[in-house]
């Protein structure tokens, strides 16, 4: 497992000398940047008239940068999460199937785990980067507010970034196992998504009979474990969670793939 | 050749998988447009169909089913213990909170009073929706395992409703706070500011082995103790009454009794405040005397005017003399507001517009700044305050008021302005808080002190009135344990998010828009695609 290095090596390579890489992280801060820059412009509004009231001796409370952009900002990072992965992640393992150059790579000395782990770490190194550029939203934020000494609650940032990594790592994991089920790549990505999609509403059914079960589903949905990063309450549950998720997908991986020995 | 056959068989059933996959998902759907609802069979329905489909991503390998098989099996049973790690780790609720206002944390005060919490406590919370609930239960359960929380439907559940509530309708929306016999209600609104403070002295309430006794005066035409008679004549009001209120106060854990002072001839030792709502004549000599006596026998008293019945405002010069002992003159007079005219309103229902943002009673409420009007309303003033106690105007009138005589309107008279400008509609009298101690050194124990509060309308209790504004509800709740002096409650300031407003000039605007929403997206995209087309000609 631990000689992961290779393989991850190898997979680093091709995520940054890939053009689609690119394109996809063009989008998804494009898409970001554009939500960004209307939330500034509506939180300079708010400001402004809070500001003309107080003047005029109503009170009505300021709007806070952190709670109001930056919050909002990385609530929509981590609902994109869900579509970029299948996109990053869909080739991963069925690529190597489809040019049957997965049969080349299990002949190396390298266990199953090794070569998931490779994969999965070099997903997650995208993840990484996505993570360091999204601190450049926090950061305009408190440029242009730093005259005024309203500068975002760096804290909470900091925990919106672990919660960004960590929702990334657990749907590399699931887009890694939706990649090792099958050869075709777009099979692969059609499953992750809609596999991400049904592992993030599933809190949001009506099941107004049957309360408990809604509880539950709630519990071990992927999206309600971001709201407490987001907020800025780190809590060991939703660390676990997104660990044990991980865990799970890439042992079903891993179960997956050793199932090609035995297969006739 | 029977082998193959049964092979082939279970082949052409495997490729039929996904249509029937397919069949099942439109039938869920169908399912769910029938019923006009989701619901479980609907998600059961698109479940099987959704995974049924997705086997046409898989291989026909009839012979290596068991394989299949053997994967499903390990999968099953590693999710089986992540799903028990994960539940062990959830017991702890191990957590860190980096907000800078600790906004989703409970205060050091309330901590400290859970953990000693010794009395089981019920919260039950009538909603249809619980989900906003949970996480005050989380943090409330992290501290102690006394409390038990249901949550119950108040329409689907009348039975639930009933068995909580012995008097009185339960709606959604109610929150019933026992511990053994004592029992407090109170209503999600009330929640909405400051939920800790409302939650955890409604626990302290409940576990406090001894009512204190709110006494109201009678036997000089205040609001009636007892409930009205339903009016016989359809257009006829319902008579004012101090039955809400009473049953406000039950609610919150206080007893009340009627108190007629002139029979008895003296305050009930065990009395934890007297309340006089709006007497219609003065009071006797020797009542007055036994209240006077009383409040500086470190007393509590609420005093509240209400307009008068006839059309000759009646003398009271023994109430206005017992007020003006302690600093507070009420003179026969009413407020007029041209605000309220603003509002759609009477000039004599004046606006409560101001808060006093130093006492205990309207701190939160100045906060929030929210105005509603009161109607006929006495102004009240500043008179001569004996130095052992300290004078608060609580709230005030907006500053287009103004005051004029009280007969005069009465009289249909042109009135003339007495008094312009805010006037004072509530007001409060206390004995002089011991000094405050240097950092470090024991705070003294806290005395027992005289309070009295003025308003100038009897409108705050009435049955007609309380129910109707949230305002009026905290008003006099805050009112009420403050008089009482229940130090023991725990006051936890609200806790908001300090304003960090940026107001952006067009240039930044479009600094921004450039920066983000130009210069990253095309950074990313010319500059990667730049790279790997350079990376792969090398």
């Amino acid at each position: 497992m631990l000689n992961f290095w290779p393989v991850y090596k190898r997979e680093v390579k091709t995520y940054f000398q890939s053009p689609s890489t690119y394109v996809v992280l063009a989008l998804f801060f494009l898409i970001v940047s554009l939500i960004y820059q209307d939330l500034m412009t509506v939180f300079s509004s708010l400001s402004a008239s809070a500001g003309q009231q107080s003047m005029f001796g109503q009170t009505n409370q300021a709007p806070n940068v952190t709670d109001f952009v930056i919050r909002q900002t990385f609530q929509i990072l981590t609902s994109l999460v869900m579509f970029t992965i299948p996109m990053l992640s869909m080739r991963l393992v069925a690529e190597e199937k489809n040019r049957g150059t997965f049969e080349l790579l299990v002949t190396c000395p390298l266990g199953d785990w090794a070569i998931l782990m490779g994969k999965y770490l070099a997903l997650v190194t995208v993840g990484l980067v996505i993570v360091i550029l999204s601190g450049v939203y926090p950061l305009i934020a408190w440029w242009m507010g730093r005259a005024n000494g309203a500068a975002p609650e760096w804290p909470i940032v900091v925990s919106c970034w672990i919660a960004l990594l960590l929702i990334f790592s657990a749907y590399s994991a699931f887009g890694v196992m939706a990649s090792s089920f099958t050869e075709n790549q777009i099979s692969a990505g059609i499953v992750t998504l809609i596999g991400l999609i049904l592992w993030n509403v599933l809190g949001v059914f009506q099941m107004e009979k049957y309360p408990k079960v809604r509880e539950i589903l709630t519990e071990f949905s992927a999206g309600e474990h971001t709201e407490n990063f987001i907020r800025g309450v780190l809590m060991l549950k939703d660390f676990a969670f997104y660990i044990l998720a991980s865990f799970l997908f890439l042992f079903i991986a891993s179960k997956t793939l050793d199932a090609r020995r035995w297969r006739i | 050749m029977a082998i193959n056959k049964s092979t082939n068989s279970i082949k052409v059933v495997f490729r039929m998988l996904p249509v029937v996959g397919v069949l099942c998902l439109l039938g869920g759907f169908f399912w769910a447009v029938r019923q006009a609802r989701f619901d479980p069979t609907s998600y059961t329905l698109c479940g099987v169909g959704i995974a049924l489909f997705l086997t046409l991503f898989v291989k026909a390998e009839v012979a290596n089913l068991k394989y299949y098989l053997h994967v499903f099996v390990y999968s099953v049973l590693v999710l089986g213990i992540c799903v028990i790690g994960y539940l062990f780790v959830k017991q702890y609720a191990q957590k860190v909170d980096l907000t800078k206002e600790k906004l989703f944390s409970l205060s050091d005060q309330t901590t400290k009073y859970l953990r000693q919490l010794k009395k089981k406590v019920s919260i039950i919370i009538f909603t249809d929706n619980p989900a906003p609930f949970k996480d005050i239960e989380n943090l409330y359960n992290g501290e102690t395992k006394e409390l038990g929380w249901q949550y119950h439907n108040a329409i689907k559940e009348p039975m639930a409703a009933r068995m909580v509530a012995t008097e009185g309708t339960v709606r959604n929306g109610d929150i019933f706070i026992k511990s053994g016999e004592n029992s407090k209600r109170l209503n999600i609104a009330e929640l909405a500011g400051n939920y800790e403070n409302v939650l955890t002295n409604a626990i302290i309430e409940v576990t406090r082995d001894r009512k204190l006794k709110i006494c109201f005066l009678g036997g000089h035409g205040e609001i009636a103790y007892e409930a009205p008679e339903p009016p016989s004549e359809r257009n006829q009001r319902p008579k004012a009454s101090l039955s809400a209120f009473r049953e406000f106060l039950t609610e919150r854990g206080f007893e009340t009794a009627p108190l007629d002072l002139a029979q008895t001839g003296f305050v009930p030792k065990d009395a934890a405040m007297i309340v006089v709502a709006g007497p219609q004549s003065d009071l006797f000599d020797s009542e007055t005397k036994q209240l006077e006596a009383y409040l500086k026998a470190n007393g509590k008293m609420l005093v509240m005017f209400g307009p008068p019945a006839a059309r000759t405002v009646p003398p009271m010069p023994n109430i206005k003399k017992l007020l003006a002992d302690f600093g507070v003159d009420a003179p026969d007079e009413l407020v007029l507001d041209l605000f309220s005219k603003q509002l759609m309103l009477e000039p004599y229902q004046p606006m409560i517009y101001t808060y006093d943002e130093t006492s205990p009673i309207t701190r939160d409420l100045s906060a929030r700044g929210q105005r509603y009007p009161l109607s006929f309303t006495r102004p009240l003033r500043q008179g001569e305050v004996p130095s052992e106690y300290e004078f608060k105007a609580l709230v005030k009138s907006s500053p287009q008021s103004m005051s004029v005589a009280l007969q005069a309107v009465y009289n249909n008279e042109p009135v003339k302005p007495m008094n312009e400008g805010p006037q004072i509609l509530g007001a409060s009298v206390s004995s002089l808080p011991p000094p405050q101690m240097p950092a470090g050194m024991p705070s003294p124990p806290q005395k027992d002190m005289m309070r009295l509060v003025v308003y100038g309308s009897n409108d705050l209790i009435e049955n007609g009135f309380l129910g109707t504004h949230q305002m009026a509800v905290e008003l006099m709740l805050d009112t009420v344990n403050w008089l009482t002096q229940q130090e023991d409650m725990i006051a936890v300031p609200p806790r908001q998010l300090e304003g960090t407003p940026i107001i952006l000039t067009g240039a930044q605007l479009r600094l921004i828009f450039v920066f983000t929403v130009v210069a990253i997206p095309a950074l990313l995209f010319f500059g990667g695609i730049s790279y790997s087309l350079l990376r792969r000609r090398t």
